[in-house]
């Protein structure tokens, strides 16, 4: 037995997970069947406080852990069974050149269908729903050719080739053309023009001043290229989709076997906050590139040992982040952190590196910034000693049949990977499984911890995604055990999950913000129109120009509020015409997104006195009220 | 394929090379021992990083990050890692090793997979010819219809004007609709036409610009209407409405409450 060393808690947790490969005849079934009775007790006893407390909208987390525990006393031997994906996959002769061609015909026939999509997608709020059909379609297509073609060794390459494709439809049908999002996406494509014309980060305003690479980056494309922000944005997102995707493939591969790595692809694909993410055009896409990339450099001590020349990129990336993104630096620390607790003293140069980091991160949001440090100091202190209604903000306003589909795809993955974990933590034979699974259940833990203390400041959805980064290692993994068998109706049913999943990722309402399946209210929660753009910028026109005040609703000024010069310009939660005196932007929406203003703004009266129009675009109006008290003065 | 497609893919080629380039030489000459797709991956994710330091290097020079100081700080750290990649000539080999080995084997089965594979790549490459020309217009239709005085510091409707002065106002519109179009505008008040302006045809990005001249007023709140018509409809396309303000006394007031205004929509 190994001493005890200095490195105190985090080490004696990495001492009882640290990896020792055992025999299968080692591995312990009583163990691991008490913790599935303890995730079968965890679960009832959840269900039951939600259901006391009637928060109704998380049960399908319950329900979740009580499915995967019961799921694996059910499916315990499955599990340990040899799949497909450790089975040769030698080539030669006929076979195999049946499965070349098979596989050149489905590349043939997705590349169409994804152009078809991309090219059905122009108008991004109306999106026909045979697009969400043939991008759920895909995968499947994509999977099956791997499980049903003989001799699939050869095809790899081309299998990998569908899944980018898939990838580039996939966020190009979200981003191809406008809308583009609200808020942020607006501010960096403002902060890249202004970047452009200062030719300086440092002329960037606001709270987006401390991280000012993302539009950075845009400006350089921008000027490299000769497109305007907006398409490099759109290009920038394919690419960090494509890279993220390669990163994990890369990583999955040094691990498993051709099948787990594609099915790897293919989760983390459909996955709701990858899709999410990836489809938004904000910095957060940067630190979902870095934190992968971060993974894949970290994860290789786990197969070779580590370098300088490992150390010196773990730098250059960990120093990067917080100028890209503050949360992604604080998800590489906790990621740093957490993989040196697991693997407990024999990794002590990342601590060292993560206390790096965390200096460098504070040193930058404190001398570089002047916004980020205050503003989580502040969340902090008011989450911890000022909140009071933690179980509002933890529900949503969301009915909970809705939030339970919504997240029904984020359960399968939870489901699949808490599979694998509990598999991994008596079996230890994987140690990737293991690492990632247990680290990204501590980023999913760490996301409903911060929802249910009201942290908004540490926006939830973000550490779902980096909890999903790190759980399709396990889930891919689960999946391969359970459904590569040799059964064809096995198979079947994989290829039918992998469409079901696919299917129920792109149409949640988080991902899908356009209207063929839900109402508009619900979807259209973050776009602008382009001619909404296009009246944006006729009323900076107005700002620089007129000397009256200027108010807009919360989207716009998300967007306005970082144009320079906007002392006048200002946020309206209704319209109000009494008393006011001066241009307002009217959008039609707003009688169908009641969310965007309150009913005011309906009952507003068109005809009143001294209410002039001068800027009409279909979605956006600018009106000009000139108050009576005023024009009397 | 148009030839605006092939050059717009031949930029995001070029974006694409300008992105990978320096972190994939860097990815390459670290870490020779990798896989190639493990290298071309932490490539990109590096390229990214070094480009946001270029960014934050160049903001920081007299040069500032211009069309010529990026292209140069690229090439600069393109041929910095070019040359970490030459002092490990073993890597070059290796990799041209790897390449010359690759290529064996997919021969090995035979020409006709030989041929198909180099068919798949073409239908990706294709695949990302065409990608480009689909992302980079902006598909939605619609007009801007304004009045260019909405945006001068004292427009029409803010100051008082006599009754009988004629006003004048320019209307703008700018078309982003998909194809040519014929447009009208009338300006109308109390629910009559004062005066039709046709428009013509106008191609898609047109902004036209028009002067009117805005009779003597009959009431105090009479309000006026400019109504974009397309094509041959007379539903409004595009609505804008304007009071004039009349300084006080100029009308007698049981006089304009006779009058009712109905809105064209």
């Amino acid at each position: 037995m190994r001493n005890v060393s200095w490195w105190g808690v985090p080490s004696l947790v990495g001492r009882f997970l640290s990896i020792q490969r055992r025999k299968p005849e080692q591995v312990r079934d009583s163990n691991d069947r008490w913790l599935a009775y303890a995730g079968v007790a965890l679960g009832i006893a959840l269900a039951v406080i939600l259901i006391l407390i009637r928060l109704y909208q998380p049960l399908g987390l319950a329900i979740t852990i009580e499915a995967t525990s019961v799921g694996y006393l059910a499916f315990k031997d499955r599990l340990r069974a040899p799949s497909l994906a450790k089975r040769g996959t030698g080539s030669a002769g006929l076979m195999s050149r049946c499965s070349i061609s098979m596989a050149g015909f489905f590349a043939i026939t997705i590349a169409i269908a994804g152009l078809l999509a991309i090219a059905a997608s122009a108008d991004a709020l109306r999106r026909p729903v045979w697009v969400f059909l043939v991008l759920a379609g895909i995968p499947g297509l994509i999977l099956a050719q791997r499980m049903f073609l003989p001799k699939t060794g050869d095809i790899t390459t081309l299998l990998l080739v569908q899944a980018i494709m898939l990838a580039v439809a996939m966020v190009l049908t979200s981003v191809a053309v406008f809308p583009h999002n609200g808020g942020d996406t607006w501010a960096h494509l403002h902060n890249a023009e202004v970047i452009l014309e200062h030719q300086r980060v440092q002329a960037i305003e606001g709270a987006y001043r401390d991280y000012p690479l993302y539009p950075a980056l845009l400006s350089i494309l921008s000027v490299s290229t000769g497109w305007d922000a907006a398409q490099a944005a759109r290009f920038l997102n394919v690419f960090i989709a494509v890279v993220c995707l390669l990163l994990m493939y890369a990583l999955s591969r040094q691990f498993h076997a051709a099948l787990e790595s594609l099915v790897l692809l293919l989760i983390l694909l459909g996955g709701k906050w990858f899709i999410h993410w990836a489809t938004l055009v904000v910095s957060m896409n940067t630190a979902m590139l870095f934190f992968c990339l971060l993974m894949v450099i970290l994860f290789r001590r786990l197969y070779k040992k580590a370098d300088t020349k490992e150390m010196i990129v773990l730098m250059i990336i960990a120093g990067m982040i917080p100028f890209f993104h503050p949360v992604g630096s604080v998800a590489a620390i906790f990621l740093l952190v957490g993989f040196w607790a697991l693997e407990g003293s024999r990794q002590h140069s990342l601590i060292g590196l993560a206390g790096f980091v965390t200096i460098f991160t504070l040193t930058q949001w404190m001398y570089f910034g002047d916004f980020i440090f205050d503003r989580t100091v502040q969340d902090l202190g008011r989450a911890i000693f000022h909140s009071d209604s933690s179980i509002q903000l933890a529900s949503s306003n969301r009915d909970a049949i809705v939030y339970t589909l919504d997240h029904i795809n984020f359960y399968a993955l939870l489901g699949l990977a808490g599979l694998e974990v509990m598999r991994q933590l008596f079996s230890k034979t994987d140690r990737l499984n293991l690492h990632a699974g247990l680290l990204g259940l501590g980023f999913v833990v760490f996301g409903y911890v911060t929802q249910a203390v009201s942290l908004l400041g540490a926006v939830p959805y973000r550490w779902l995604l980096f909890g999903t980064l790190l759980l399709v290692f396990p889930a891919s993994s689960a999946f391969t055990s359970l459904f590569g068998r040799k059964s064809v109706w096995v198979r079947i049913l994989a290829v039918d999950m992998i469409i079901l999943y696919f299917f129920t990722g792109l149409t949640n309402t988080e991902v899908n913000r356009d209207h063929p399946l839900y109402g508009e209210e619900v979807t259209q929660l973050l776009e602008l129109t382009s001619s909404e753009y296009a009246g944006l910028r006729t009323l900076q026109e107005a700002m620089q120009e007129r000397d009256v005040a200027i108010r807009v609703d919360l989207r716009l000024w998300d967007y306005l509020k970082y144009v320079p010069d906007n002392e006048r310009c200002g946020c309206w939660q209704q319209i109000r015409l009494d008393g006011f005196n001066g241009i307002f932007a009217f959008r039609p929406a707003y009688s169908r997104r009641s969310f965007l203003m309150d009913s005011a703004a309906s009952q507003f009266d068109r005809e009143q006195t001294n209410l002039s129009q001068f800027y009409d675009s279909g979605d956006m109006q600018l009106l000009d009220h000139a108050d009576e008290a005023a024009l009397e003065k | 394929m148009s030839s605006i497609s092939i050059t717009e893919a031949a930029i995001w080629n070029l974006a694409l090379a300008y992105l990978v380039g320096p972190g994939w030489l860097l990815a390459v000459g670290l870490f020779p021992g990798e896989r190639p797709v493990w290298q071309f991956a932490v490539g990109g994710g590096m390229g990214i990083a070094l480009m946001g330091l270029t960014a934050l290097g160049l903001s920081y020079l007299l040069a500032g990050i211009t069309r010529t100081s990026t292209i140069i700080a690229i090439i600069v750290l393109n041929g910095l890692f070019a040359i970490v990649v030459g002092w490990a000539p073993e890597c070059v080999l290796q990799r041209f090793s790897r390449l010359s080995s690759a290529v064996r084997s997919c021969r090995r089965p035979g020409w006709k997979n030989c041929v198909l594979a180099t068919f798949t790549f073409l239908i990706f490459s294709t695949f990302l010819l065409v990608v480009p020309s689909l992302s980079q217009e902006n598909k939605e239709s619609y007009t801007e219809f304004y009045i260019v005085d909405g945006l001068l510091e004292e427009p029409p409707w803010r100051r008082p004007v006599n009754a009988t002065d004629p006003v004048s106002l320019t209307f703008a519109v700018v078309s982003h609709e998909k194809t040519a179009e014929v447009f009208q505008v009338y300006v109308t008040t109390e629910g009559e036409t004062i005066q039709a302006i046709r428009l013509g045809v106008l191609e898609p990005g047109t902004n036209f610009r028009q002067s009117i001249s805005i009779p003597a007023r009959v009431h105090p709140a009479q309000r006026y209407a400019l109504i974009l018509c397309r094509g041959d409809s007379e539903i409004p396309y595009r609505t804008l409405y304007f009071w004039l303000r009349t300084p006080p006394g100029a009308f007698v007031t049981h006089d304009w409450k006779r009058f009712s205004y109905h809105a064209p929509r």
